[in-house]
């Protein structure tokens, strides 16, 4: 099969003829599942839409994963990517998913529960929260853009933060408040802190 | 950098329509990738390449059964059977050698595939109830089994069978069995050339293991 002949192995496991040969495009969907929902999501105030691209996406990629001709991650992860766009663009200009591919694949479409479809209502929000306070911290000095990065988006605790910039953890501690603090101050953030839980 | 060790976008919704990605997966890829000669499916639709009946020859249509004879030239190094997924969910089953029909037969039955090949065995008492197929309803076979022209050179029967267009609860019966009980029927270019025969047929249920001689 071409899609595991022409690649060379990967940290995604695409290639790896020596490799099991079953599952590859699946470890490739896992991968990158969730990746491409979340850009859905952010992209419309739909779940149900954001599975249904996210699903059809996919079944296109399988569809099409013979034409792979990439040669690692980045590569097929762009190539992922391309689809997710034409699929985005496709429902932007119809204001309707089309199932074609899951349909010729024989799948079923994604049946989200109420839970999973509040899950990605909040998601969404924390996203949107994260963007908006990611810009905030421009405003603010660099050593606390660095704790709040670190304390808050790549979820190091205060230990782990200090030991990565060596420095105490008191330091650090100091450095959180003083750039919370400064952030709260900002009314239009408030909402977006709270829904970070900062 | 992230310490997620659980991406919150890994719902469960999507974990289901993965595993249906990775059951399709799993049964469009043959897990013995060494026995794909160059069948390799191409990145363009497959185009068929049916016989004409025509140049079929040999072809005849007896009730249930359809049958072609081939002239087939294997070689040491060429594989007994292949049994490829194509990606339109079809698959290719190619017999080089009638000793490669029982691991086909493992490799059809992973695949989920309700076709069996069943040799022609002197004695064999096997029966099952054949579902007749009418010469006016002859393209119905032709959606369940294509037979192909034979690739380069001799390269031994090949089929493409359509796993959707089997009837639910049938089994589609390939009947396989070396012509003049395996002697050469001709040379060409110094090479000794045997001839295997193979006919298909429908079944209710399961169909035989084997199929008594003429």
């Amino acid at each position: 099969m071409l899609w595991r002949r022409r690649l060379t192995p990967s940290p995604l496991g695409l290639s790896a003829r020596s490799q099991a040969p079953t599952r590859i495009f699946a470890d490739f969907y896992d991968q990158m599942s969730p990746s491409v929902l979340r850009f859905f999501a952010r992209q419309m105030d739909d779940g149900n839409a954001a599975l249904d691209l996210t699903a059809e996406t996919f079944s296109k990629a399988f569809e099409k994963r013979r034409d792979f001709r990439g040669a690692n991650d980045k590569q097929a992860a762009a190539w992922l990517w391309a689809i997710a766009h034409n699929e985005l663009a496709r429902y932007q200009r119809s204001r309707s998913v089309e199932l074609a591919a899951i349909e010729r694949l024989g799948l079923e479409r994604p049946s989200p529960s109420d839970e999973e479809l509040r899950r990605i209502e909040q998601l969404t929000a924390i996203e949107d929260a994260r963007e908006r306070v990611r810009e905030a911290l421009r405003t603010l000095p660099p050593d606390q853009q660095e704790v709040i990065r670190l304390r808050f988006f790549d979820e190091l605790s205060y230990p782990e933060i200090a030991q990565h910039l060596a420095v105490s953890y008191d330091v650090v501690r100091a450095r959180t408040s003083r750039a919370l603090r400064a952030l709260r101050a900002t009314e239009q953030l408030r909402d977006a802190i709270h829904a970070l839980d900062l | 950098m992230s310490r997620h060790s659980h991406d919150p976008w890994r719902l469960p919704t999507l974990e289901r329509f993965g595993a249906q990605l990775r059951d399709r997966e799993n049964t469009s890829d043959v897990e013995n990738t060494d026995q794909i000669p160059v069948l390799q499916p191409s990145s363009r639709p497959r185009r068929s390449r049916r016989t004409s009946f025509a140049a079929a020859g040999g072809l005849a249509l007896i009730g249930a059964i359809v049958a072609v004879v081939w002239l087939t030239a294997s070689t040491s190094t060429t594989p007994a059977y292949a049994v490829t997924v194509n990606g339109d969910g079809s698959v290719t089953l190619t017999l080089n050698e009638v000793i490669g029909a029982s691991s086909a037969n493992e490799q059809l039955a992973k695949l989920g595939v309700r076709a069996v090949i069943a040799k022609v065995e002197p004695g064999c008492t096997a029966t099952g109830e054949a579902v007749p197929i009418p010469s006016s309803t002859f393209s119905q076979q032709e959606r369940m089994v294509e037979t192909e022209k034979p690739r380069e050179g001799l390269s031994g029967l090949v089929w493409v069978i359509h796993p959707s267009a089997i009837p639910p609860g049938d089994t589609v019966l390939i009947t396989v069995q070396l012509v003049n009980g395996g002697n050469p029927v001709a040379t060409f270019n110094g090479r000794a050339i045997s001839a295997l025969s193979g006919s298909i047929g429908l079944y209710h249920g399961s169909a035989p293991a084997c199929r008594p001689s003429p």
